[in-house]
């Protein structure tokens, strides 16, 4: 009998917080078609951060056409959602430079250019360096800033062959990760703002590739979890 | 060691009255409370940091719970209901699908220099492409700059030219450090563009190489170059009003 009236209770209470749950769900996805649907409408690239399925998605006029794995995410505060952001600024520790093309002066003879050297015995051969802007080019580690202020710092896995400056630096990020977090909260606080920021860990060449076309004035939205 | 020495020795150690042998003086203890001074301070410091720390990390996730009471409101205000919500999710999933292109669309990858011919979620064929350098050229008698980058957005195929001739604008003899001929004719070259050429607007082509080797590598000057065979293909296929997504 005591189990039976357990049970009741259990089920009473459970069903309308499920419930409540769902509706959350639904407004939450509705949010979301509405933003994406106006984004589509412009026929312009934008992307989605979807931090449900852990995937990054290029999409145009409602379409996907491309698709960035996320490895790891760690967040702090939370944007509002089902609001399209646009990105205010992109910043990196080393900025791609674009190169100027030299005009040959027609007196000056020109120069051979050494061949280049062979690859030592066991490394992989490496795609010759072109005067050109590559994917190669682009860093790995950097911030996107959005209008409302809300951070994505992008990261990538720490190659087999990191430094131990690199490795440093990745382990002190990694660790003082909640320290350094609060710390910028508090401040924000007293400035009567808020602070959002979410990690995100890609492979080294999906982080390329988001700096290569996630360009300053892109639009994107973020479906959080 | 001699007798000498030991009653030497022993005539240094503290006898009793009764000839017994007695410990040695201790030294009085030296209280050392003020060591503790710092040692405090130090945990006062640290627990305040540590204080500090978790009121920042609750400012920083207070809110994180509130997200879940998002709902939507009708016109009078009041939230809807969730069978209506499902249905108006629905909906506009459907109107999203209807913007996506109809038919067969291209898609180039300019990080990758990878073009692909898909139908809605199907990828037909990838093609391996040369896009834009991202180089600068800076006219240095009039200034003028143009930045050799592959257009990003969605474009359309506008025109279809079989044997295209190549109408070499200005900075292609800028860059040559070659002068600007007055003559037009001087400007046409029927062997740079390949077989075909597929216009997508401003100027920019989908169109053949001679520098077959370097595909795969973003070195053109803003155009999406092919190889003979993908080029062929795509010309083919594609018909005008074909959309064109570059990213």
């Amino acid at each position: 009998m005591r189990l039976l009236a357990t049970l009741l209770l259990t089920i009473l209470f459970w069903v309308p917080a499920a419930a409540a749950d769902d509706v959350a769900e639904l407004a939450q996805t509705n949010r979301l078609l509405q933003a994406e649907f106006e984004l589509a409408k412009s026929q312009k690239l934008y992307f989605i951060f979807d931090l449900q399925a852990s995937e990054i998605l290029y999409k145009v006029s409602g379409v996907t056409v491309a698709r960035l794995p996320i490895l790891s995410l760690r967040s702090w505060g939370r944007p509002a959602d089902g609001i399209a952001y646009t990105l205010a600024k992109r910043t990196a520790r080393k900025e791609p430079q674009r190169e100027q093309i030299a005009i040959p002066d027609g007196r000056e003879e020109e120069k051979p250019t050494p061949p280049p050297a062979p690859p030592k015995p066991g490394e992989p051969p490496k795609a010759p360096d072109l005067q050109a802007l590559e994917i190669a080019d682009m860093p790995t580690e950097y911030e996107l800033q959005l209008d409302d202020g809300t951070l994505l710092s992008i990261r990538s896995t720490l190659p087999e062959n990191a430094s131990f400056q690199e490795k440093l630096r990745y382990y002190k990020d990694k660790y003082s990760w909640f320290i350094s977090r609060s710390l910028i909260s508090l401040s924000q606080h007293r400035q009567g703002s808020s602070y959002n920021e979410m990690r995100l860990t890609l492979p080294e060449r999906e982080a390329r590739m988001l700096y290569w076309s996630f360009q300053e004035g892109g639009r994107c939205l973020v479906h959080w979890p | 060691m001699s007798t000498d020495d030991q009653k030497h020795w022993t005539g240094s150690r503290i006898v009793g009255l009764q000839g017994q042998e007695l410990p040695p003086p201790q030294k009085p203890r030296r209280r050392r409370w003020w060591l503790w001074v710092p040692l405090g301070l130090i945990l006062l410091a640290l627990t305040a940091f540590a204080g500090v720390v978790a009121y920042g990390w609750h400012l920083g996730n207070r809110h994180v719970d509130s997200q879940a009471e998002i709902s939507v409101k009708d016109d009078k205000g009041k939230p809807v209901a969730p069978d209506k919500l499902a249905a108006a999710n629905d909906k506009l999933r459907k109107k999203l699908a209807a913007l996506a292109p109809k038919g067969q669309y291209v898609v180039i990858d300019t990080a990758n220099n990878r073009v692909y011919l898909r139908d809605g979620d199907r990828t037909l064929r990838e093609m391996v492409a040369s896009c834009g350098s991202g180089n600068v050229l800076v006219d240095p008698v009039g200034g003028r700059t143009w930045t050799f980058d592959t257009p990003r957005g969605q474009f359309q195929v506008k025109s279809k030219v079989n044997n295209p001739v190549w109408i070499k604008p200005d900075w292609a003899f800028i860059e040559e450090g070659e002068p600007i001929p007055k003559d037009p004719r001087e400007r046409a070259d029927a062997n740079v563009m390949g077989d075909y050429a597929l216009g997508i607007g401003n100027g920019y082509f989908i169109h053949g190489t001679l520098y077959k080797r370097l595909l795969g590598r973003n070195v053109s000057h803003g155009c999406v170059r092919l190889g003979d065979e993908d080029l062929e293909f795509l010309f083919k296929t594609a018909v005008l009003g074909t959309k064109v997504i570059i990213y």
